[in-house]
């Protein structure tokens, strides 16, 4: 039965209809929490294996996509943590030991094959906690933008992000008065972004892409969601949003991330070459579907994503509080277990 | 009978105040109006009797044949061009020296020169007439405002004829007159209005300190206009003095009199502050008034659709916030509906280029230039001198009209207004004891001299000194269609050197197809990538070639928007960014950001044309929330740009004001 919602899950992902990286979360959740449930094990350290089996198919469907693997990854440690309260271990003092304890690992093969018959209850337990965070990520950073958004500013995003279209609709509707200015994205993300604040009541404004630094001098702040957040505190954004934050850093406006926690990945980028981390999309969303002859002998170059750099960046609202790019490093180790980078 | 011209008041005691008052004055002046764009805005509409008045009275002393305008045209028409404002007013600059001069019917000198002082105001024409003739038009208009209201209620005519007969300039006198207004039963007779207008009358001429003028006496009535020059008959500016003196000192008399006639000279203090009120109230209904009168005249400056009747463009309704100083116009709207075929005042020509302009056949600052002077020399050809005016004022004249319906179809470039500034200076140093056909011959020699040196080997010199910077293997990023940046990347291809060549492009022009497309038919290796992608391709990339709309003085470079952007993202990767520029564009412009200066383009432009699934905007007019922003320019701040490549050189950023002097110095020699 699992099986079969599991293939679906991955037949959907790898011809890229879902779209959305907080509902290919949740439905990720969803195949783990009943896997979890339905399939047979004993030990945790069973569970652990054909969580990653499980989870490395999901990913390999769509590399791109972190949603998964990050969800995949947070599984993993919450049956890792459960375990180790169940033991009765403190959840700290495990993975970072010092030297000493690491020459007597011995103790470790027996890491995770005791078998503890409330295991499962407990696991079940904090999926659904994590399920109810995936859920409320949106509202909770929503919540923090009267806290950012001050009364007559000029905002500017990018493209089409929930995260900040309701991040900005609840100032709105707390009455505080701004302007929006939407960058259209090639693929016209931005004017279903633009439509529904507008009629919303805010005032917006759609610009093309050539005009972000020609009207970044009179924005106060740029907002935009992401992709995901690189282990360095970078962005892996949509295609356009590293010209958006080389403007602000130009002209000195705060750049504002909002990102809900699960999207904070624990990747670096290797290269600047982009291959692994970038992915491409059709050349006809660039040329249109005429004009063969003169593009059949030209290369076109259409990346997704776009790389923006930590210091580029000044803040991560994020639904755990906000916080500063140099810091994300430190909240791996809260959401994820070193063992778990490499799936 | 000759209609006569009243004399000024010539002496020069008197003549530094004259000026004074003169500067004071609401008169539209020539400074105040520059660029093409500016929209005059007449100072005087702050009351319509006033504005009314002062360009009747501007208007008459423009006439040439000393004739009066026909009290139709006694109303500034408010789409009078702006040609036709500095033709107005280089005649008028020239008067100014000497006072306004107003011009008299002969009904109306009769009847001032019979009724001993008693002054008939002429409706037919449409403004008042000020016996004194060292008024400027502000305190004349003033007063016969005042005298209008004047003469049309008051029954005793007597006591305010000589208040207006002393043309109190006397500044005792004045005081003693409106004292007296206040104080005597007189006040009762007078409604609310008309105190009220001879307050504001008064309180406008206390503001300036008025001399005891010498006014123009009945003898200098009689004289010709050309006998009102510098250095006058100071006989009768004497008896002049001496009539307003007398006249002054009646008016004290006529009033003691009339005090001492009527028995209630004793008011009540209550009558009297009731009185002070009324006045008052009266004073705050007229400010109301003419305050309304004012914003709505400034509401009608926005909501006309061109300056130029013949023009017909539809503004935008919705305009962003930032750019509402500048004009934005639907483009798919029928420019030349109003153009009459006959009797219209634009050579076809013209008419032609502006609709191609208009309409995008004609695009780049290049090529606009050229059909614009190629249209001159068309107009130049045809152009016969009408008789009695000379050529190059004439011709200069006709070419700045065609210069606004130039710029009301699109706002003129900056390479087509230098192109015209060299040729109109060129106009007016022409000799002018030299027949048409041989001026004719010269002008259009001079246009082709421009083309071919300004343009085209310019155009050559750039490709040679662009062609020194490309090298084997690099790769060359440009953006959009730039003519030079084309010639130069084609010119180092021919010359065998091997590189790449990446075109960028950006919505909703995407005119960098059209560069692609010349690049590939001559062969070269090409990559084309949309500007959000800019960043990702940066990396490969050598060096950034960027063509320009304009080079200002403070070395900002102003081309096609997204160029900044470029140049921003090429500084992040270290990539040198080359600019390519004719000199004739550089500008004595010093503007330093996007958008105190800029051209807005039709906004339907970015949702127009798009595949089913995205035209989610289609209907974006009727969200009142939402504005949509077409821009066509910006400006990269000079230290994002490592060098400029010029026909007389490469030259960093911070050269352009030296080149505009050299070439200034250069054209004056000439």
């Amino acid at each position: 039965m699992e099986n079969v919602e599991m293939e679906k899950f991955i037949h959907t992902l790898k011809y890229g209809k879902l779209s959305g990286s907080c509902k290919i979360a949740q439905l990720a959740l969803q195949v783990l929490e009943n896997h979890v449930i339905s399939s047979m094990w004993l030990t945790a350290y069973d569970l652990l294996t054909s969580l990653k089996v499980v989870g490395k198919s999901m990913i390999d469907a769509q590399p791109t996509e972190n949603a998964v693997g990050n969800v995949v990854r947070r599984v993993l440690k919450i049956v890792r943590d459960e375990y180790a309260s169940a033991l009765g271990k403190h959840a700290e003092g495990d993975p970072q030991e010092s030297l000493q304890k690491m020459f007597q690992a011995k103790g470790r093969d027996d890491n995770y094959r005791k078998e503890l018959p409330a295991l499962k209850e407990a696991i079940v337990d904090s999926l659904e906690e994590l399920k109810r965070e995936l859920e409320t990520s949106k509202d909770n950073i929503a919540e923090k933008s009267l806290e950012h958004i001050h009364s007559d500013e000029v905002i500017m995003t990018i493209g089409q992000s929930m995260i900040v279209k309701t991040f900005l609709k609840y100032a709105a509707c707390r009455k505080r008065l701004f302007q929006v200015i939407v960058v259209e994205t090639p693929s016209l993300s931005g004017h279903l972004l633009a439509k529904n604040l507008a009629e919303s009541g805010i005032e917006t404004t759609v610009i093309t892409d050539a005009a972000v630094f020609a009207i970044m001098s009179r924005v106060n702040k740029v907002i935009v969601g992401t992709h995901s957040i690189m282990a360095n505190g970078g962005l892996k954004a949509i295609s356009g949003a590293h010209t958006l934050a080389l403007a602000a850093k130009r002209q000195s406006v705060p750049f504002i991330v909002c990102a809900p926690i699960f999207k904070l990945t624990p990747q670096y980028l290797c290269h600047y070459d982009q291959d692994a981390f970038n992915k491409f999309g059709s050349p006809q969303e660039v040329t249109g579907l005429g004009g063969g002859e003169v593009f059949g002998k030209a290369q076109i170059i259409n990346p997704v994503f776009d790389y923006v750099p930590p210091e580029l960046v000044t803040l991560f609202i994020s639904n755990i509080g906000g916080n500063a790019p140099s810091y994300m490093y430190r909240l791996l180790s809260e959401l994820y277990h070193p063992d778990d980078y490499e799936l | 009978m000759d209609k006569l011209k009243l004399g000024g008041n010539q002496g020069s005691a008197n003549k530094k105040k004259r000026n004074r008052r003169a500067k004071s004055s609401n008169f539209i002046e020539n400074d105040h109006m520059k660029g093409p764009n500016f929209k005059v805005v007449d100072k005087t509409s702050e009351s319509s009797t006033q504005a009314s008045n002062m360009c009747s009275r501007v208007q008459n002393e423009q006439s040439k044949d000393n004739k009066l305008a026909p009290a139709e045209e006694s109303t500034i028409n408010p789409n009078l061009s702006e040609s036709q404002y500095t033709l107005k007013h280089k005649k008028r600059k020239s008067k100014k020296k000497k006072s306004p001069i107003r011009t008299v019917t002969d009904k109306e000198e009769v009847s001032m020169l019979s009724a001993d002082g008693d002054i008939q105001l002429s409706k037919k024409n449409g403004f008042g007439i000020n016996l004194d003739s060292s008024g400027q038009a502000s305190e004349e208009k003033i007063v016969v405002s005042g005298l209008e209201a004047i003469k049309t209620a008051v029954s005793n005519i007597d006591v305010t004829d000589s208040i207006q007969k002393t043309k109190v300039y006397d500044h005792q006198t004045l005081v003693k007159a409106e004292n007296l207004l206040k104080s005597t039963e007189l006040a009762d007779s007078l409604t609310g209005t008309l105190k009220s207008s001879i307050m504001s009358t008064h309180e406008a001429l206390k503001e300036e300190s008025w001399a005891p003028c010498t006014g123009a006496g009945k003898q200098q009535r009689l004289d010709s206009r050309a006998s009102n020059e510098e250095g006058q008959k100071t006989k009768a500016q004497l008896k002049a003095e001496r009539k307003a003196a007398f006249e002054a000192k009646r008016v004290a008399e006529v009033a003691d009199k009339r005090m001492s006639d009527k028995q209630t000279q004793q008011k009540s203090k209550a009558t009297l502050r009731a009185e002070r009120r009324a006045v008052q109230e009266a004073q705050r209904a007229a400010k109301e008034v003419s305050k309304n009168e004012k914003s709505a005249g400034v509401k009608k400056v926005h909501k006309k659709t061109s300056d130029d009747p013949r023009v017909s463009q539809q503004e935008v309704r919705k305009k962003v916030r930032l750019f509402r100083h500048l004009p934005q116009y639907h483009h798919n709207y029928l420019l030349t509906r109003n153009l009459r075929l006959a009797g219209s005042d634009l050579h076809p020509s013209i008419i032609g280029l502006g609709l191609q302009i208009s309409q995008g056949v004609v695009r780049g600052s290049n090529a606009r230039c050229v059909a614009l002077l190629t249209a001159l020399k068309e107009i130049i050809q045809d152009y016969i001198t009408p008789p009695h005016k000379e050529l190059s004022r004439d011709l200069e004249a006709k070419i700045r009209n065609y210069m606004n319906f130039l710029n009301q179809c699109r706002p003129v470039a900056v390479s087509m207004a230098n192109a015209v500034k060299h040729l109109t200076r060129f106009i007016t140093k022409m000799p002018s004891n030299i027949n048409d056909s041989e001026a004719k011959l010269r002008l259009c020699e001079q246009i082709d001299t421009f083309i071919k040196e300004e343009i085209k080997l310019a155009k050559q010199a750039i490709s040679q000194n662009a062609g020194e910077n490309i090298r084997n293997h690099d790769v060359v990023l440009t953006y959009t269609c730039s003519s030079s940046v084309k010639g130069a990347l084609c010119d180092a291809y021919d010359e065998g050197k091997n590189f790449r060549v990446v075109v960028v492009d950006a919505r909703p022009r995407l005119d960098g197809r059209e560069m692609l497309r010349c690049l590939v038919k001559k062969g070269i290796q090409c990559s084309y990538v949309l500007i959000n992608a800019v960043p990702y391709i940066m990396q490969e990339v050598t060096k950034v070639m960027l063509g320009a709309h304009s080079l200002q003085a403070n070395g900002y470079v102003m081309s096609r928007v997204g160029c900044s952007q470029i140049a921003l993202i090429a500084r992040a990767y270290n990539v040198p960014v080359l600019v390519c520029c004719e000199t004739y564009k550089f500008s004595e412009h010093v503007h330093t950001d996007s958008i105190v200066y800029n051209e807005l383009a039709d906004p339907n432009e970015l949702v127009t044309e798009l595949p089913p699934n995205k035209q989610t905007l289609e209907n974006w007019q009727d969200i009142p929330s939402l504005y949509l922003l077409n821009l066509e320019y910006d400006l990269t701040p000079p230290d994002l740009v490592a060098m400029v490549i010029t026909d007389i050189g490469n030259l960093p950023c911070t050269s352009v004001p030296v080149v505009l002097r050299v070439k200034h110095a250069g054209s004056q020699e000439v």
